[in-house]
């Protein structure tokens, strides 16, 4: 994400390695980075797996598509965000909009927390 | 005679403009001049020509063609049909980006909007029967389209036609 995406004043706090989906095989995801600003939270998504990527991936063939998309989400549109354990080594950063809209930012072995302390006080 | 040679040439311009002017038809949509645009000159077996917006390229990229002008206009054109049946299985399963409407729902196209994170979309897949040959199109996935994007090209890439 370069600087000309970036609203006058908005600075970045922290940008983080996740992907949406679950995480489990056989299951689509969509990967990227996650950017906290003091303004909003972003999503830029670099690639897309879809849910057999696991199968292709064995078989030699693509798995993967490029996707190239920059989601914004002001903070005045996000009801709560909360660290999630998914499992001993699964940690994601749930994420509820005010819409009613729940998602979720899987961070993998990382943790969220520093994602999490950018953005509460911002909430 | 000075004043008649000038005459004369603002009037040869005005009429090679104004017959440009008539070969690019304007789209009541998006207020946007639509031109012809020869995929051919991308890619030998693409021997159609199909109206997009004005100063849109095309572009060969991995067998299919790629029109595109600007952020908001990337329509990739296919030698053969998209599989319609099977992309609609994907998108009504798609649990990331969600199907929120399907705007045009038939055998041959399907126009819709999806959310992700929350954030609507529009897309477009569609098969276009020109001749003896059967040629698909969708959006090139990535940018964020309004529904008056994928109108435009869904509308461009049914013009398409043989050369």
């Amino acid at each position: 994400m370069d600087n000309t995406s970036l609203s006058a004043g908005e600075e970045i706090l922290g940008s983080w390695s996740v992907f949406l989906g679950e995480p489990r095989p056989n299951s689509e995801k969509l990967a990227g980075k996650l950017h906290v600003t003091n303004q909003n939270l972003y999503f830029e998504s670099s690639i897309s797996l879809d849910e057999s990527a696991g199968l292709l991936i064995s078989h030699r063939l693509q798995a993967f598509e490029k996707v190239k998309k920059l989601v914004a989400l002001p903070y005045a549109e996000i009801g709560s965000v909360a660290g999630v354990k998914k499992s001993l080594f699964q940690k994601a950063l749930a994420v509820k909009l005010k819409s009613g809209e729940e998602f979720e930012f899987q961070f993998g072995a990382a943790s969220p927390q520093k994602a999490l302390d950018a953005i509460l006080p911002r909430l | 005679m000075k004043n008649s040679f000038f005459t004369a040439i603002v009037l040869v311009v005005a009429l090679v403009g104004g017959s440009q002017g008539a070969l690019a038809s304007a789209n009541p949509q998006a207020g946007e001049k639509l031109a012809p645009i020869d995929l051919s000159k991308a890619s030998t077996s693409f021997a159609v020509v199909m109206m997009a917006p004005q100063g849109a390229t095309a572009a060969e990229d991995f067998g299919t063609v790629l029109v595109k002008k600007g952020a908001i206009f990337q329509v990739e054109v296919s030698s053969s049909a998209k599989d319609i049946a099977a992309l609609k299985k994907e998108i009504l399963a798609n649990t990331l980006n969600k199907l929120k409407k399907f705007y045009v729902e038939t055998a041959d196209t399907l126009l819709y909007e999806s959310a992700l994170m929350g954030k609507s979309e529009f897309h477009f897949v569609a098969n276009l029967k020109v001749g003896a040959s059967t040629y698909g199109a969708e959006d090139t996935k990535g940018p964020v389209y309004g529904k008056a994007d994928v109108e435009l090209m869904l509308k461009c890439f049914q013009t398409l036609k043989a050369k």
